[in-house]
């Protein structure tokens, strides 16, 4: 009430403009309705679950490939291309797979070493699982609201 | 001394109107080169320095360079407000920000000496570079290249070598950034097993590369100091000697034998030619090419840049085979000529309403001719008087000139009609005197009224004045215009008027007609006045219902002052998680671009990714922008929703979409009222972020906090590369040189400098782009050891990943971290004063502390000041009215009367939905100035205590003498309400995005000021015989 006998006197009586606020403008805002991907964050070792409409992964351009077994210096290794492994803050670790249409899970691997655009993991998916190795940026930042300043 | 000036006017009336004309001529060329923008120059004046260090990264960015700079800078430049500061993977960029009014050129005089005593910077970057002062709304064109024939580096090498130096030389041109430039290298890229196979180390490829050319700025090598030609004399001439280099080519460099070996450098490495690493990258409409980005100076013209611009491009075509260049990308010229074809269509039009409605009025041309020429001529003078204070023609002060509009004509109209009234009262009465005597006298009359009535607008405009910072500076143009408008019209209406009346109405009597109208109105008065008489305190109580509506209704309507410009250039930003890399950025944004250029109405796309040197863009390669064009004819609302429904539907991909005058006049919204920001200034990042936790916890105590968030700088994974000093030790080597082998090979090292063709190339020593392209690459490194042996990079150093900042961000020179607290109840100002004083118990490390963020345009202060000027207006205004009318009661009731004539404005803002927008504001404005002439020129007459300048029924300080006034308010509102009244015919289309609603508030409120003015006012002055005798 005291703010609105202070307004009257101010606003009212000279009719010039007041600078503050500038209310909510019209600029559109990304609706929360129809989102192109549904991200559920999960305990254990496959800690997020993105699954995506048809249409974004045609949009994302998403590109799969099976990962596949390789012996090397005697050790069975699975090996992914390269372009499937991601880096986080703390150094792990991590690619997309795709166990069905529109469904990403990210799983931890352990790199043994790269070569010649090829990732051989210590540990990783079986041969045959399907892993995205175009596309795995834009799985990765959906998950999170990365805060710019 | 009014007298004086007007008896001069009259008697000098030919030479006044000699000189008119000549200030016609001379104004119109001014005002031809007036610079033209949609925004007017808001921005603080502010120096930005960057520094380029490609391949550095953030954190050492941080040290090397900005802090250094940093310190030195802040202590001492004069003027500084805040001194910010972002190092980012390559780049720093610090940001001096001025005290509002400070000269800009002195100011970066200061800085420029100031630079010169800078702390040496280590040999890791260009030197800092002084941007050019830019303006607030930077971006006057992009240009796209693009070509099928050449590659994208012999295109950067034109557009660095031939196309930006002909476009710095446009005038108004500031700066030419160049998006995707990859750099003509040539490039001895080592694969390190091959050198370890041929047994040649590291430093001898360095040292031959650099040795093989003239000039090498490695100071280490001998051709740092490249010796001259020098000249023979014989006995007849002088003969010069010349070394013509015979290194033109990656072969020819090949061919170089490498020292202390028996091979040649082809052999040891491969010797190509190649391009920079990419701190950013560029895309057309035809796929990968080059973005053009052109910024000019304040006060440039935004439509003869882009014209000088695009003349540049004409002759530089046929220089340019094979190049395709697209100068429609971003051109802010096409929103600018659609507003001002369209406001220029909306006011000529309205000029010619406003000509049929004077003449009517007269019915005798030669009053209309004068009452024409007079606001015609004051619009102009008001225009030039703007053009000559250096003020853009911008939508604000455009605004602000329409305001004006009405108080303009009310001079004009004031003065003819009165001095038409007396001259025919004269006639009628048979009095002997000369028709200059009556024009002066009439003209002092209505001079002495118009007076206060231009004081009254003066004085609501100036809280604007005292606005500051940047809201200030954005809006303090519509005043200056409106202040201006009205000086103008003062003063031709002492000049101009008197001599074009003496000229057309003094000569042999044609027996002026009266009016039609003013027949009409004196029948309605004889009609309804004696009714509504009887009944005054009626009559009062609804001029105050008026008024209370008015001040109830204004501050319930949504505030929305920046207009929303129907601009058909949108801005799309978009950012990837940080740390994504730029072929990845390249193939996102690239189907991005694919999908938007296939709506139909979208015209054009164009993308540039990450920075440019120089560029305006301080981001990362994680960020991009999409220009996109919309056809200029199509549905703006379904096109527009069209882009955001493909922006949205890319997850991962975060993004804004708006245009680029809301991108760039979102500065001047200011901070949002339901936070509280403190923030902590410190040097390590794990110390703030506790301590920001401990703040967090501290303050959810505080009575009417709601949510705590802290914002800290978001992080990447980074390669750390940490040198094991006892392995390192074990093979004799150094931190150091582990570091200088390592940063030869993974981010190549410049050694040297090739001139051809009055071009500069680099040379650069590399690795194979395989040697670089994953984790267990580079562990694998062999790093050269003093013994002649190799040993590798992974046995001496720890390489793995670890976090970084991605954006380093300073303010005074410190570190810091935000936590915003939410605010529920109380208003904002009294929980920040809580949360001060809770911060001051906390216990903080030292060199570590916090403080509340306060903005110098929190909208409390903001609000506050306006509320004391506006105040002190209001009591001014209130004196002034006393001063005219000599009467308290009558100083009351204009005083009341003018909130009750808004009211019709506000009514009719709240009903279309406007809300409080700059249009509305302006509109109200425009019906303030008319109703402070109208209630001037009523009651002063009824001034007590003056004899009257000549007795007759129109003097009559009495409600029969107000029918002889009323005429002359009924035509300022009709040439008001008619001078924009086109605005709302020709449609929602750019330019007219303020005079829409600015007309119809001006209708609305004109209905309300007429009923004030025609009917209840009179009502309310002294009954008939107050004063002298009836007319009969």
């Amino acid at each position: 009430m005291k703010r609105g006998i202070r307004w009257a006197l101010g606003a009212g009586l000279l009719a010039s403009m007041p600078l503050v606020g500038c209310g909510k403008e019209a600029v559109p805002v990304t609706e929360e309705d129809h989102k192109p991907a549904k991200v559920e964050h999960l305990r254990g070792p496959e800690p997020a679950r993105i699954t995506l409409t048809s249409r974004a992964v045609m949009r994302l351009g998403i590109q799969t490939a099976p990962a596949r077994d390789e012996v090397v210096e005697g050790t069975v290794r699975a090996v992914v291309p390269y372009s499937a492994v991601l880096y986080d803050t703390g150094g792990g670790t991590w690619l997309y797979t795709n166990p069905s249409p529109g469904v990403y899970v990210r799983r931890q691997v352990t790199v043994d070493r790269i070569r010649v655009g090829q990732a051989f993991l210590l540990e990783g998916p079986k041969a045959g699982t399907a892993v995205v190795v175009v596309g795995a940026a834009e799985l990765f930042g959906s998950e999170t609201e990365f805060e710019e300043e | 001394m009014l007298r004086s000036i007007i008896r001069s006017s009259l008697k000098s009336r030919l030479v006044i109107v000699v000189a008119t004309l000549l200030v016609l001529l001379v104004g119109a060329g001014r005002l031809r080169h007036m610079p033209v923008d949609i925004l007017p120059e808001f921005s603080l004046p502010y120096v930005e320095i960057q520094t380029e260090s490609l391949g550095l990264s953030a954190e050492e960015v941080e040290q090397l360079i900005t802090l250094g700079m940093e310190q030195d800078l802040l202590n001492g430049v004069p003027w500084v407000r805040t001194i910010r500061s972002e190092s980012m993977a390559g780049l720093s960029s610090i940001v001096l920000v001025f005290e509002p009014g400070t000269d800009i050129m002195r100011a970066r005089q200061m800085v420029s000496e100031r630079m010169t005593q800078a702390v040496a910077l280590p040999h890791v970057s260009k030197p800092p570079t002084m941007l050019q002062p830019l303006s607030a709304t930077s971006r006057v064109m992009v240009v796209g290249l693009s070509s099928k024939t050449l590659s994208l580096i012999q295109m950067s090498m034109l557009a660095r070598w031939t196309i930006a130096p002909r476009l710095m030389g446009v005038p108004g041109v500031a700066n030419v950034a160049i998006w995707g430039q990859r750099d003509r290298q040539l490039q001895v890229q080592v694969d390190p097993e091959r050198l370890r196979e041929k047994g040649v180390p590291l430093s001898s490829v360095l040292e031959t590369t650099g040795n093989a050319l003239w000039v090498s700025s490695l100071s280490f090598v001998e051709a740092s100091t490249p010796g001259t030609g020098g000249f023979i004399d014989t006995p007849n001439q002088r003969l010069g000697i010349r070394h013509i280099l015979p290194i033109v080519s990656a072969a020819g460099l090949a061919q170089v034998p490498v020292e202390g070996s028996s091979h040649a450098l082809g052999d040891v490495a491969s010797v190509v030619e190649d391009h920079q690493p990419l701190i950013g990258d560029a895309l057309t409409r035809n796929g990968p090419g080059l973005l053009l980005v052109i910024e000019k100076f304040p006060g440039a013209n935004t439509l003869e840049v882009t014209r000088g611009v695009e003349n540049a491009f004409a002759e530089l075509q046929p220089g340019l085979p094979g190049v395709e260049t697209d100068p429609t990308v971003f051109r802010p010229a096409d929103f600018i000529e659609a507003a001002v074809r369209n406001l220029g269509a909306a006011l000529l039009l309205g000029l010619l309403l406003v000509a049929l409605a004077i003449v009517l009025f007269f019915s005798d041309w030669r009053p209309a001719v004068v009452t024409l020429l007079s606001i015609l001529m004051s619009l102009f003078a008001s225009a030039l008087l703007l053009c000559l204070t250096g003020t853009t023609m911008s939508t604000i002060a455009m605004t602000g000139l329409l305001i004006a509009i009405g108080l303009v004509a009310s001079h004009s109209v004031v003065d003819v009609v009165n001095i038409t009234r007396r001259l025919r009262e004269s006639l009628e009465q048979g009095r002997a005197e000369s028709p200059l005597e009556i024009l002066s006298n009439s003209m002092l009359e209505s001079r002495g009224a118009m007076i206060y009535a231009a004081l009254i607008v003066f004085l609501a405009v100036t809280p604007v004045l005292f606005a500051e910072g940047i809201s200030g500076a954005f809006y303090r143009p519509m005043a200056v215009a409106c202040g201006l408008a009205v000086l103008a019209a003062f003063l031709v209406s002492l000049t101009v008027t008197p001599a074009l009346a003496a000229l057309l109405l003094a000569g042999p009597p044609a027996r002026p007609r009266i009016p039609a109208i003013v027949t009409w109105i004196q029948w309605l008065h004889e009609r309804l006045l004696p009714a509504l008489v009887r009944r005054r305190g009626l009559v009062l109580a609804g001029i105050g219902g008026l008024a209370l509506v008015a001040l109830v209704l204004l501050p319930s309507l949504d505030r929305s002052l920046m207009p929303w410009f129907k601009e058909r250039d949108m801005v799309i930003d978009l950012r990837c998680i940080p740390g994504t890399s730029q072929p990845e950025m390249t193939r996102i944004v690239g189907r991005v671009c694919g999908e938007l250029g296939s709506i139909p109405g979208v015209r054009n796309v164009g993308a540039h990714i990450g920075r440019a040197v120089r560029g305006d863009r301080v981001v990362d390669v994680n960020s991009a922008t999409v220009l996109v064009k919309m056809e200029p004819r199509v549905d703006y609302g379904r096109t527009a929703a069209a882009i955001q429904e493909v922006v949205d539907g890319y997850p991962g991909v975060h993004h804004t979409v708006s245009t680029y005058l809301r991108d760039k006049s979102s500065d001047v919204i200011p901070e949002p009222e339901d936070e509280v920001v403190v923030r902590i200034y410190g040097d390590e990042a794990n110390v703030l972020q506790r301590q920001a936790a401990a703040v967090s916890r501290a303050l959810s105590g505080v009575r009417d906090v709601g949510d705590t968030k802290i914002i800290a700088p978001v992080q990447q994974p980074t390669l750390e590369i940490e040198v094991d000093l006892e392995a390192a030790r074990r093979h004799g080597l150094k931190p150091g040189n582990v570091r200088r082998s390592a940063a030869a090979l993974l981010s190549g090292i410049q050694v040297g400098s090739l001139f051809e063709e009055q071009k500069v190339f680099d040379v650069v020593v590399w690795s194979t782009p395989p040697t670089r392209q994953n984790l267990s690459n580079v562990r694998n490194l062999w790093i050269d050891t003093p013994g002649g042996g190799h040993v590798l990079l992974g046995e001496v150093a720890k390489v793995r990943i670890g976090p970084t900042a991605s954006v380093i961000r300073h303010e005074a020179v410190k570190r810091y971290i935000d936590v915003v607290v939410g605010v529920e109840g109380r208003d904002r100002e009294s929980v920040a004063a809580d949360i001060e004083k809770q911060i001051r118990g906390i216990p903080f490390p030292l060199e570590y502390h916090a403080a509340v963020l306060r903005g110098h345009e929190t909208p409390d202060v903001v609000r506050d000041r306006l509320l004391v000027f506006g105040i002190a207006a209001a009591v001014g205004i209130f004196f002034l009215l006393q001063a005219a009318f000599g009467s308290w009661g009558f100083a009351g009731l204009a005083f009341l009367s003018l909130p009750a004539s808004l009211a019709g404005g506000v009514v009719a803002a709240a009903a279309t939905g406007n809300g409080l927008s700059l249009g509305t504001v302006a509109g109200l404005l425009a019906v303030f100035g008319v109703a402070s002439g109208g209630m001037v020129v009523l009651i002063h007459p009824c001034r007590r205590g003056e004899s009257a300048v000549d007795p007759s029924p129109g003097d009559e300080p009495s409600v029969r003498g107000a029918s002889g006034r009323v005429p002359a308010v009924l035509l300022v509102a009709i040439t008001t309400a008619l001078a924009l009244a086109p605005a709302l015919f020709l449609g929602d289309v750019p330019g007219l995005e303020v005079a829409r609603p600015m007309e119809i508030v001006v209708l609305g409120g004109l209905l309300t000021t007429l009923l004030i003015l025609v009917f209840l006012v009179p009502a309310m002055l002294p009954g008939p015989g107050a004063g002298r005798e009836d007319r009969s």
